[in-house]
């Protein structure tokens, strides 16, 4: 087995034992499912307090409304979940202390940052296949049929987010690395979360790598593809800096 | 071969504390013991030597291998415990051992059977299902050194291993030591006193104030009195400088 897969195997059976990534996806997920259809429900009613509050898109009836609410949710909330992963998975080691444990190992310390990195974009496309199969049994519950193929890829799109979400959340690891610590990474994840919706509501959000993720699920056509591509580079380039840190990690604070 | 080679190390952090001009050696089949008072320097030292710091003077070799460049090729040759045990708390004794058994590249088909050896040589048999975190400071103790020496390696570099250890968990951990060096490992041990380790050791070192200052005869009598005479005559030394 190559050193590779010895990390990514070992990094998988720590998390599973730990239940910390478990319990990230299931909440995660419970979360964003309980409110978008409990807003279905109450949209249902036709209190026009919450119908304003959903917005156009939002109050429409059937698959189109119940999905445009879920984007709408979704995407700050994967990123959060991603956010605790992230930071978790490296934080962790800082916090026990474990991380002295890692040196004169068979498989280098940048190998295991890899493979952590690749273990939270996995369990996060998890997360993803949950929540559209969440919502597809939820809009089958509320009675809107079976969605069309229009709605069939908004609900693809969903599931892709999570995965897309953490590829380009990866400066919240190198952030866990450099501070040492989960806190240092969840700060940087709310800072990234707030900055993305900020330039977002500014209308300049199409090129801020945290942004486009929910943009292109949002609606692929309004994103230019090099935004789209240069996001994913700027987070596996990130996702690199941080093996090299852990490559070249002293214990020196 | 050489265990462990140290020349001119050195590594000074702001406020001038850290280690300056060690130089050490540990040959294989040698048991060396490394003395000093807390924060004499000894885990700075350590760390070091096992590639946690990066030297700011002076050069190291451990196993043969500049600890700062080699990748994987530490894994199956040193075997190391400083502070912290290589033990998840969601793990069992015995998972955290077949982890740490893949990570010092023993081969998937051979782990069940060091994990095994290394359970019974220590005595965590019984313990073998209970997670890291449920078990005593003693028995952690014990689980991080297993792990540090179930794949037999050539190099075994230990701080404080005897901390938290019952009387017969020491006595196991000597036997284990004395057992490894004999077979041609090189073994390093720190300890702030002159424990039930150190007092096997075939060579006691002693550092102060980040400097090796001297030696000690194992075999000695009243070793301790010897070293508080290296320590505190260097002590003078240092003030009279200062002053």
């Amino acid at each position: 087995m190559s050193r590779w897969l010895l990390a990514l195997r070992i990094e998988t059976a720590k998390a599973l034992a730990s239940r910390v990534v478990f319990a990230t996806a299931v909440l995660t997920v419970a979360g964003i499912a309980a409110i978008v259809i409990s807003f279905r429900a109450v949209a249902a009613s036709g209190d026009p307090q919450v119908l304003a509050k959903l917005g156009e898109a939002g109050a429409a009836p059937g698959w189109p409304g119940m999905l445009a609410t879920a984007m709408q949710v979704a995407a700050p909330a994967f990123l959060l979940g991603i956010t605790v992963l992230h930071a978790w998975l490296v934080g962790r080691e800082f916090a026990d202390g474990t991380v002295v444990a890692l040196y004169g190992l068979s498989v280098g310390r940048g190998q295991v940052a890899v493979a952590k990195f690749v273990l939270a974009v996995g369990a996060s496309a998890v997360m993803g296949v949950m929540l559209a199969v969440a919502l597809l049994a939820g809009g089958l519950l509320l009675g809107y049929g079976a969605p069309s193929g229009a709605d069939a890829a908004v609900l693809g799109r969903i599931a892709v987010l999570a995965p897309f979400s953490a590829l380009v959340a990866s400066p919240v690891a190198l952030a866990a690395t450099l501070g040492r610590g989960m806190l240092a990474g969840i700060a940087t994840g709310f800072v990234l979360l707030a900055s993305a919706q900020v330039l977002v509501v500014l209308g300049v959000g199409g090129w801020f790598p945290l942004a486009v993720p929910a943009l292109w699920a949002l609606s692929p056509d309004a994103v230019a593809l090099p935004a789209v591509a240069l996001a994913l580079a700027i987070g596996v380039a990130v996702s690199a800096i941080t093996a090299v840190a852990w490559r070249r990690l002293q214990l020196n604070r | 071969m050489t265990g462990i080679e140290a020349a001119r190390l050195g590594r000074t952090f702001a406020g001038g504390a850290g280690v300056h001009d060690i130089d050490m050696r540990v040959d294989a089949g040698s048991l060396h013991a490394l003395i000093g008072l807390n924060g004499a320097g000894k885990s700075t030292l350590m760390r070091l030597l096992l590639g946690m710091l990066a030297p700011q003077r002076g050069s190291v070799r451990i196993a043969g291998h500049d600890p700062r460049r080699a990748e994987a090729e530490l894994g199956p040759l040193v075997g190391h415990l400083i502070e912290y045990p290589l033990a998840y708390g969601e793990l069992t004794a015995r998972a955290n051992l077949e982890l740490g058994a893949r990570l010092h590249g023993v081969p998937a088909a051979e782990v069940r059977t060091t994990v095994a050896r290394v359970l019974d040589e220590l005595d965590l048999e019984r313990f073998s299902d209970v997670r890291a975190r449920r078990l005593s400071l003693g028995n952690r103790q014990r689980l991080g050194l297993a792990s540090a020496l179930q794949h037999d390696p050539r190099v075994i570099v230990l701080d404080e291993p005897s901390n938290a250890l019952d009387p017969a968990g020491v006595v196991l951990l000597r036997e284990a030591l004395v057992r490894r060096a004999r077979d041609g490992a090189a073994v390093l041990v720190s300890s702030h006193h002159l424990d039930e380790v150190a007092r096997i050791a075939d060579v006691i070192t002693v550092i102060n104030g980040g400097r090796i200052i001297g030696s000690l005869e194992p075999r000695q009598s009243e070793l301790e009195h010897a070293f508080f005479e290296l320590v505190h005559a260097d002590d003078r030394a240092r003030a009279e400088v200062a002053a």
